[in-house]
């Protein structure tokens, strides 16, 4: 019997090539679309989950509360909070401490490069986390000070095929950790998988750190740490928790009030985390969403299709069905029947998903800034949940037609008024029509609604300069610092370069935070813990940033060497002066100097356009410098980087010219958006494919059962327009309906996605008017085709059918 | 073998009713061979579904080899269909996508004959039907004839006790129509019962009685000998 069936559906497929391709073509991207998204989301979700004891593993977290009642929490904190753990709360079974995230110049032989992931990390590290060594031991590769761990590309990187334990490797300064030193190569480790809520390159001994710089161990107010726990199986870290406010009065660490903490679980770090200064990049929970509901539009549009396709064509296997009955089918025979054949095509369909998966892999990378292979496939999880994605399908798909088909009356076929076109069937057909194209116009609407907003990033006025703006990271190196104003004097007088000015934070870049005290205006001292900027006197005239009240720094004032201070005017704000001239004048206390603030800056987006311009001091320290920023012409000019990379060879001859342009260093930091835009309209643009493949296959079994119809209006004096019209306008009046229907869907979920930018574009009707009117050129493409063609036929070739 | 009495069958439609078959009693005797005849809308094609439980009465009763099976429902009808009756129709209804065989073969899959006892089956009276040179063709490589010879091997492959012919000959010429009369007065004279629906005064001849239906009605039956 199953033969049978088998047989019967393959000789369809084979005699319906058309429908055939479309439907498992249709069905084929939409399985391959959600197979994707599945690999995504299941790669989202596996992250920190290669650590044996994942579950154990709790982080500290640092909370600020001010007084205005604006709390922040910062993974990112003090040293002291660690020891102070280990030796209060004997439950907890090992501390792990690690410093911010380090760039640092490592030398061996003639090899030389900057590495910018890296960290200083204590010795307990492989006690908690499981980062598997290929070579030395872990128990005390991170013991002695200057012992560094290498990540296996890296070690090939210096040492190529040689053992590197052992060897000694030459590391720069740290950006005020370890001083610059000869590091002993302690241990080698696989690559930290890329599926981690932080990765680096190299460790170095947080003894390094302690041993250069013993002090910022001991005080509760220097940020650069980041402290993880291990707790005991099954441990309740409420019973922790509890205890956090004796602790935190029993060291002398809340600052009135301001400062505590509490524990968050690692796997939470990726995708759950709300805090900032994260040691690496975070995931976005409700991104998983966007891409779980895209990948169920889908798949959803391309089984709509298929039982429109399926149940449109029911005329044609109508006879089939009323024969198989006279002689002695059951309903359920039909029904198997059916349902088998659908299940082939959705077989079919899922072999063919699989091969387009494979052949997109290389793409994913730039898509998702993921790299899959065959055996993220081959996983268990993965092949179950495709397995159970393909027999939902499959039983979705193919039980409507089924029951459908099952339920012709012979006798009716026989008379030749088989129900195909049935009042309810004609229902549904466009009833599921309006999904697919709401669902697609709510996808192009989203689409455009992500490029505007990204244009818009690009757009918007930052408040300093961005383009042709050339910076060279020397990484705080000594010998720079020492000749800083030399150097810059030799950029500046190049033909190319119109103004340089260095500082240790960039805009986009790195910068820390620091306790600052500034009168109110009431004439208390006030001390902020806020984000600071560390400049020379030509900061803010090369960036062109403006003032907003007072002056920048200045060469003819030697006063501003030491006690002078500019903020920004969120900072002013935030010291109780809505009007930044008032703040002119006032005292200052900020990292031991003393004396006024001179000036104040209009804001400009040192951060993200994610977020608002928080607080800003720009403090004059150019020793503490780590970029040189050039402004230049003819910055594509590749004569004018050859001079500065000379220039810089011959004043800096240790150290490797590095450098980015500034916008692009800026733009980085959406390079998650931009990935998901790409996805986005990607996902949008199959949607729109497969809902207008099923629009195809409508359009022509529609013209097909029209056929009589069309000859007799032709007799009578219809013109090839009239036709077409009349073929079009059903199905154009659909995609109208889906457009009202799509609009406040999509609206909704993209002011969602909008939330999560501080500088938003707002949400406008044409939007919507857009993207409905490109579903409708689409369909009305996709329809007329079919129209003419059925209104070009003879007329006396059909009505002879009849 | 048939009995059926007070028949009553109406068509509706939103606005109108339209009675199809009306107060009507027929008896066919096993081993007869019937001729139905009247003019088009007369109600004979209804009434042949109605016997071959194709299609459902509205009132009266019909009994089928002493057993009343108008008020059976969709599973035992086809039950009773798949042992019982087969169909031959005017148009043929083959199924397009099967071979000659796999036609004649299908309602023995549907009675879970086994596969070696189908093939015995569907051989033998493929053989009757002299169209086994043809086994593998698809049906519209046949002629009309030929088309109609398969259909009728295929209602009879089951050994169904009666058979329901709707104009059988509609379709053919003389000479193809003949041949088909004359397949089933074969069968009929090994046994078979059948009730044919015809507009020919030429192929009625071929059967033991002629019923002559009217607006839902017989009006006359004749013995022909």
């Amino acid at each position: 019997m199953i033969k049978n069936y088998i047989k019967i559906a393959w000789r369809n497929l084979l005699k319906n090539k058309g429908y055939s391709s479309i439907n498992i073509l249709g069905l084929a991207i939409g399985l391959a679309c959600c197979l994707l998204v599945v690999l995504y989301i299941q790669d989202e979700l596996s992250f920190d989950h290669y650590h044996a004891k994942k579950e154990r593993i709790y982080r500290v977290v640092h909370d600020w509360k001010e007084k205005n009642g604006e709390e922040t929490h910062q993974i990112w904190g003090n040293a002291p909070v660690g020891d102070a753990l280990q030796a209060d709360f004997p439950e907890i079974e090992k501390v792990v401490q690690f410093s911010g995230q380090i760039s640092i110049l490592l030398k061996h032989g003639d090899k030389a490069f900057q590495e910018e992931n890296v960290f200083c990390m204590d010795s307990t590290a492989f006690d908690v986390f499981s980062w598997q060594f290929i070579a030395g031991d872990p128990k005390t590769a991170l013991i002695a000070p200057y012992s560094i761990v290498l990540t296996e590309k890296l070690a090939k990187k210096y040492f190529g095929h040689s053992n590197p334990i052992g060897q000694t490797i030459e590391g720069g300064v740290t950006g005020g950790r370890a001083a610059p030193g000869i590091y002993t190569v302690t241990g080698v480790i696989e690559d930290v998988p890329s599926n981690s809520h932080f990765t680096f390159d190299a460790l170095l001994s947080m003894s390094s750190f302690r041993q250069s710089w013993s002090e910022v161990f001991e005080a509760w107010g220097y940020v650069d740490f980041y402290t993880y726990l291990l707790l005991p199986e099954n441990y309740d870290i409420g019973k922790l928790e509890k205890q956090v406010p004796d602790f935190v009065a029993r060291h002398d660490a809340s600052q009135e009030g301001k400062y505590s903490i509490h524990f968050e679980p690692m796997l939470g770090a990726y995708l759950n985390s709300k805090a900032d200064r994260q040691p690496g990049p975070v995931g976005n929970m409700q991104n998983i969403y966007i891409f779980a509901v895209i990948g169920v539009f889908i798949l959803c549009i391309a089984c709509v299709n298929f039982m429109n396709l399926a149940t449109s064509r029911s005329m044609e296997r109508a006879k089939e069905v009323g024969v198989r009955k006279v002689v002695g089918a059951s309903r359920k025979d039909l029904i198997v029947q059916f349902m088998s054949e659908s299940i082939l095509l959705v077989l079919c369909a899922s072999v063919l998903a699989v091969v387009f998966v494979l052949c997109l892999f290389p793409f994913m990378e730039i898509f998702a800034g993921k790299q899959f292979n065959i055996s993220s496939l081959f996983n268990s999880t993965i092949l179950l949940l495709f397995v159970g994605i393909v027999l939902t399908t499959a039983l979705v798909a193919a039980s409507y037609p089924a029951f459908v088909l099952a339920n012709f009356k012979p006798v009716k076929v026989f008379k030749g008024s088989s129900n195909s076109s049935s009042a309810g069937g004609v229902w549904l057909r466009k009833g599921l029509v309006v999904f697919q194209f709401s669902l697609s116009i709510a996808l192009i609407a989203g689409t455009y609604i992500v490029f505007s907003q990204l244009g818009h990033l690009q757009k918007k006025d930052l408040g300093f300069e961005k383009t042709q703006m050339l910076v060279v990271d020397f990484n705080y190196d000594n010998q720079v610092l020492q000749n800083l104003e030399t150097i810059k004097h030799i950029f500046a007088q190049q033909k190319d370069v119109l103004s340089v000015s260095s500082s240790r934070s960039i805009p986009g870049s790195y910068f820390p935070n620091a306790g600052t005290g500034i009168e109110l205006p009431d004439g208390e001292m006030k001390v902020l813990n806020q984000a600071i900027f560390e400049v020379d006197l030509d900061f803010i005239p090369n960036y062109e940033i403006k003032m907003a009240a007072g002056r920048a720094y200045s060469r003819d004032f030697p006063v501003d060497t030491i006690h002078s201070l500019v903020v920004n005017e969120a900072a002013a704000k935030l010291w109780g002066y809505s009007d930044p001239e008032q703040i002119i004048g006032k005292r200052f206390a900020q990292w031991g100097r003393e004396g006024q603030v001179i000036g104040v800056v209009k804001d400009f987006n040192y951060l993200s356009l994610h977020q608002k311009i928080e607080p800003l001091t720009l403090r004059l320290e150019p020793r503490s410098s780590k970029f040189i920023t050039l402004k230049i012409k003819n910055a594509g000019n590749p004569e004018t980087l050859a001079t500065l990379s000379d220039i810089w060879t011959s004043v800096a001859p240790h150290r490797p010219f590095l450098y980015t342009f500034l916008d692009d260093s800026f733009n980085r930091q959406y390079e998650a958006d931009y990935r998901f835009r790409r996805l986005f309209s990607a996902f949008s643009g199959l949607a729109l494919f497969i809902a207008s493949l099923g629009l195809l296959g409508l359009a022509t079994y529609t013209a097909q059962q029209r056929t009589k119809e069309i000859g007799v209006r032709k007799v009578l004096g219809a013109s090839t327009f009239n036709i077409v019209r009349l073929l079009s306008v059903d199905f154009l009046q659909l995609v109208t309906i889906s457009i009202f229907i799509a609009g406040p869907f999509a609206w909704w979920a993209m002011n969602k996605w909008l939330e999560d930018f501080a500088y938003r574009i707002e949400i406008q009707w044409w939007m919507f008017a857009f993207a409905g009117l490109a579903a409708l050129i689409i369909a009305l493409l996709t329809v007329s085709g079919q129209a003419i063609r059925a209104a070009l036929a003879n007329p006396v070739k059909s009505l002879r059918n009849e | 073998m048939i009995k059926i009495t007070n028949l009553q069958k109406f068509y509706r439609t939103e606005e109108v009713e339209t009675v199809a078959l009306n107060d009507l009693n027929i008896h066919v005797q096993e081993g007869e061979f019937v001729a139905v005849m009247g003019p088009s809308g007369c109600g004979k094609s209804t009434l042949l579904n109605i016997i071959g439980l194709l299609d459902d009465l509205d009132e009266g009763s019909y009994v089928f080899n002493n057993v009343e099976v108008a008020k059976f429902n969709e599973r035992k009808r086809s039950d009773l269909r798949k042992h019982n009756i087969g169909f031959v129709f005017q148009s043929f209804n083959l199924i397009d996508e099967l071979t000659v065989f796999e036609n004649v073969e299908l309602p023995l899959i549907y009675t879970n004959v086994p596969a070696a006892e189908r093939k015995k089956r569907v051989e033998e009276v493929l053989e009757k039907v002299q169209i086994m040179h043809r086994r593998n063709h698809f049906p519209q490589q046949l002629s009309g004839g030929q088309q109609q010879r398969v259909a009728v091997a295929r209602a009879v492959v089951n050994n169904p006790k009666l058979i329901l012919a709707d104009e059988p000959t509609g379709n053919l010429d003389s000479s193809n129509g003949n041949e088909v009369m004359n397949l089933l007065t074969e069968l009929n004279e090994a046994g078979t019962t059948i009730v044919m629906v015809t507009h020919s005064e030429h192929d009625a001849k071929f059967s033991d009685r002629v019923i002559r239906m009217l607006d839902g009605q017989v009006i006359m039956e004749t013995t022909t000998v």
